[in-house]
């Protein structure tokens, strides 16, 4: 057990993780060069095409020390998106240590603080390496200081890398050893692991990644899961290399795989606690939570005939993603389809991506809201929970509506606390903190409703500070809110889909917004489009699109032919992608987009 | 210039070969700056490779700055050259000026003028509606003005605004108004009735004429007759395959000289060709036969029929002796009812 090390690695999107990470599998040979894709860890496409890691993974280095001792490094990689926050705390809770990695010319931002902070309540080990020292825009001094403020470090103490020429590799890898503290544990005592990680493999079924505390475990034995409290055979355990390699028994303090024949992810979660069946631990891993969806949105198919398929296509992508949670919904406007919960935005994106591409189903995503907490005045006491529109009970008869607060972490420069003050005032959040890490960086503590982050906060956040501000947040509770629902009207015909809860105060605004919106949005038809926006039959607001009169090329010549061909291809291709509603025809993103105000 | 495109002639030999060829059409830019001689010697480099026995239009665009009588004359006589087009546009002069157009209204009557003087029998002019003043009477007295020539043939074309051009980046600035869509719908139908009355036919969207007076060479486009396009930019379609020369003359000079490929090709698909032909024939008063529509696959012909249907109830097409062709209010919605037909 002294020769394992386990670490994690903190570091923002972009940082240079993933290449670091390379350049280590590389250099303990875990990994060919040749093998080598750029990024191996990010093993979805997706992951890879968006330079972030959605899903954590693990993977085992064997290091020669200067010693002379062979040691076994297990390298825990974390989620790199607010989104799947909780999954990084289990990573770090299955290490004893941490390398925090900053980019140089970038500096630290929120969101490495605050899992920073979660490694240290953790009592990990941090080693802190200054990466892309290599860039001309490398800000050195400046950033070792802000290091040394967080950390109270010494400079020596800070490893200076480049993950791009390779600079910097064996003094981490050394540094591992020395700092990191071997896992403890008892591998006589009974089994207890930690679930940090699952991945689906359609071969095998659900594989859990797990790190042990105390005892072993072994293929064949039997298994149980302390949360869920379902037993399992061990068909397969092992160590995670570049691919699985199976073991015969895995002690306390190493991190593996089990494979136990499950199909579905939903039956493992992550921060549960794997024992034996028999003989089992008496004390699960601490700080299991049960993930719950932040943001729900409806999920529709373009075309009604496609809701089976659209069911088919869900449970399989809830097959290696158990933070998507489903049940059918119907719209008037929409039909037949699905209200989803995400874990955030980007998961949320990030599903309407992999639906069309890997099942090739375009969708329909309607405006997306937070889950609030209603309470009837005949029983103030009994919440009942919303997370469509559509189910917000009569004003007359509600006492008072209860939406979820987060706690934010802002960290910019000085120069653009003005406009991020306005920012979130304007979002209804209140201040409650504010630090300077050093000469040049503040952070901002903020409490906000998590309905007014959901949309442009950080779209808004990033240009006020010419993208000088990283955002991290975490749930805080829930607080009475005056919330109104705003209805859409086409041509007077209210499209269910598109009802938005807003607070009172902004509602009249957010309703001239839409309908602003909506008007770009829509295309044009043969009639006149009325757009409006009402709160009950109250109406706020209203826009009108013009009839479409005249609409045809003048040439259409050799040359022409195929151009235009290809145009009205392209406006077909757009049109198919549509959803009638009424007698008008609205584009597949109108639903998403409509309430992305900004201008 | 003219030396590689009486290269590229040669280089396609057996490929124009195949063909008998029936027109010839000098375009796309502005023909009119080459000489009679310079005329001659490419249509000599033609001849010396296809038979042009069967030829039945040879057409010159023009620019009414660029001609003269003597040269109208030599063209007559001593080229191939028998029908014109003249880009007049407006005779309007404020319009010209706003189009950037190097003559003025009366310029543009002369050069009609010399145009009937010289001889040439087949003539058509454009003219440009739908420009950002709406006013309908400046159109009105264009018409007039044009049928004042025993002009064969008469393309009017609504003004579109094309991303990135100077039009268009003033419209951006605010210097010029959007034309508006209304108004130019109202031209538009004033066109027809128009020129109706004055024994014109309106046999494509954008293209009229006195009876029997069709332009040979656009009327092929439209029925998927196979040409051949030489010269930078320049389209050929064989039937299955489109291919399309490099646009930059500089690089269509470089390619030339040095031998390499100086165009791409496109394969049609079936869905390619069906679409093609609703774009090209519903554009035309002969309409497209709807029994056509039963050699393509299955799918695209459930979309035909879906589309046919969808369409007659909106009034936007009517079936006459067969041919399903635009009405009066589908013409002037044609690209949004041709869409509907598409297949993609």
């Amino acid at each position: 057990m002294e020769k394992i090390r386990n670490f994690c690695v903190i570091a923002h999107i972009d940082h240079g993780k993933s290449t670091l990470s390379d350049r280590l599998l590389e250099y303990t040979n875990t990994i060919a060069q040749r093998e080598m894709k750029d990024q191996a860890l990010d093993s979805m496409d997706l992951e890879r095409e968006r330079g972030i890691t959605i899903k954590s993974h693990a993977i085992q280095m064997r290091y020669e020390h200067t010693d002379g001792e062979i040691y076994t490094f297990n390298m825990i990689d974390t989620p790199g998106h607010v989104d799947f926050s909780y999954e990084v705390s289990r990573s770090i809770a299955a290490c004893e240590g941490a390398l925090l990695l900053v980019d140089a010319s970038q500096g630290i931002q929120a969101q490495t603080i605050s899992n920073l902070y979660l490694a240290l309540e953790h009592d990990l080990e941090i080693i802190p390496v200054l990466n892309k020292v290599d860039m001309d825009s490398a800000m050195i001094e400046e950033v070792s200081d802000e290091i040394i403020e967080l950390l109270g470090c010494a400079q020596e103490d800070i490893l200076l890398a480049s993950g791009k020429t390779g600079l910097g590799i064996e003094n981490i890898l050394k540094e591992i050893v020395d700092k990191v503290p071997a896992p403890k544990g008892d591998p006589d005592a009974p089994l207890q692991a930690l679930i940090f990680d699952s991945v689906f493999n359609p071969f095998r079924g659900v594989i859990a990644y797990y790190r042990i505390f105390n005892g072993s475990i072994k293929k064949g034995d039997l298994i149980r899961f302390v949360h869920t409290n379902n037993a399992y055979t061990a068909d397969e355990v092992g160590v995670l290399q570049m691919d699985t390699i199976p073991h015969k028994q895995l002690f306390a303090g190493n991190v593996g795989y089990v494979i136990t024949g499950i199909k579905e992810s939903k039956e493992i979660k992550v921060g549960d606690t794997i024992t034996h069946h028999e003989n089992p631990s008496k004390l699960a891993v601490k700080g299991f939570e049960d993930v719950k969806p932040m943001v729900f949105a409806g999920i529709f198919p373009i075309d009604n005939d496609d809701f089976e398929d659209l069911r088919d296509s869900l449970e399989k992508l809830q097959l290696n993603d158990a933070s998507l949670v489903f049940e059918p919904e119907s719209s008037a406007a929409l039909g037949f389809g699905f209200r989803c919960g995400f874990l955030g935005m980007l998961h949320l994106e990030i599903i309407q991506e992999r639906l069309s591409r890997e099942f090739n189903q375009e969708v329909i995503t309607t405006v997306p809201n937070v889950s609030y907490v209603a309470y009837l005045t005949k029983d103030p006491s009994d919440g009942l929970v919303i997370n469509t529109p559509n189910d917000l009970p009569d004003p007359s008869k509600l006492d008072r509506v209860e939406e979820p607060y987060i706690q934010a972490q802002i960290i910019t420069k000085p120069d653009y606390i003005g406009g991020i003050m306005n920012l979130c005032l304007d979002k209804r959040g209140h201040l409650t903190k504010q630090v300077y890490l050093s000469q040049g960086r503040v952070e901002m503590t903020y409490e906000l409703p998590l309905a007014e982050i959901v949309f442009d906060f950080y779209d808004r956040l990033k240009s006020i500070s010419r993208g000088y501000a990283s955002f991290d947040y975490a749930p805080l509770n829930y607080r009475a809110s005056d919330l109104v629902r705003i209805d859409i009207r086409l041509n007077g015909e209210i499209v269910d889909a598109l009802s938005a809860l807003v607070h009172r105060d902004k509602a009249e605004y957010i309703g001239r917004k839409i309908c602003k919106k909506l008007k770009e949005l829509l295309p044009r038809q043969q009639f006149v489009i009325a757009i409006q926006a009402s709160i009950g039959a109250k109406i706020i607001a209203r826009e009108t699109i013009s009839a479409l009169r005249k609409d045809v090329t003048a040439k259409c010549y050799g040359g022409d032919i195929s151009r235009k061909r290809k145009l009205l291809e392209k406006q077909k291709k757009g049109k198919k992608k549509m959803r009638q509603i009424g007698n008008v025809e609205v584009p597949q993103k109108a639903f998403l987009e409509v309430l992305k105000l900004q201008d | 210039m003219l030396q590689a495109i009486n290269r590229e002639i040669e280089l396609r030999a057996s490929e124009i070969q195949k063909y008998t060829i029936e027109t010839i059409y000098f375009g796309g830019g502005t023909p009119s700056v080459l000489t009679v001689d310079e005329m001659h010697s490419l249509i000599s480099t033609l001849g010396g490779t296809v038979s042009l026995d069967q030829v039945v239009e040879v057409t010159m665009e023009c620019n009414p700055d660029d001609l003269n009588p003597d040269y109208l004359q030599a063209l007559l006589n001593e080229t191939m050259v028998d029908r014109i087009s003249i880009g007049i546009q407006s005779f309007h002069d404020p319009h010209l000026k706003m189009m950037n157009r190097a003559h003025n209204g009366a310029e543009a009557g002369q050069s009609l003028e010399q145009i009937f003087n010289a001889g040439f029998e087949k003539v058509t002019a454009d003219l440009i509606f739908g420009l950002p003043d709406n006013d309908l009477s400046i159109w009105q007295s264009n018409l007039a003005r044009l049928v004042e020539f025993p002009v064969s043939h008469i393309s009017c074309y609504g003004l579109t605004i094309e991303p990135n051009t100077a039009l268009k980046h003033v419209i951006d600035k605010g210097l010029i108004d959007m034309p508006d869509e209304s108004a130019a719908r109202d031209q538009f139908y004033m066109t027809q009735e128009f020129l109706a009355s004055k024994g014109y036919e309106q046999y494509e969207i954008s293209n009229f004429c006195l009876p029997g007076q069709y332009a040979v060479h656009n009327t092929n486009y439209w029925k998927q007759v196979p040409y051949i396009g030489i010269g930078p930019s320049a389209h050929s379609y064989n039937g299955r395959e489109r291919r399309f020369n490099v646009a930059n003359n500089s690089q269509y000079l470089s390619a030339i000289n040095r031998g390499i490929d100086f165009w791409e090709t496109e394969l049609l698909s079936e869905s390619d060709r069906y679409n093609e032909w609703i774009l090209t024939g519903l554009r035309t008063k002969w309409g497209i036969d709807g029994s056509d529509a039963q050699q393509y696959s299955l799918n695209i012909r459930e979309e035909f029929d879906d589309a046919v249907k969808k369409s007659i109830h909106a009034g936007w097409i009517e079936e006459s002796d067969g041919a399903l062709c635009l009405t009066k209010s589908g013409k002037v919605l044609a690209d949004y009812v041709i869409s509907s037909f598409f297949y993609v």
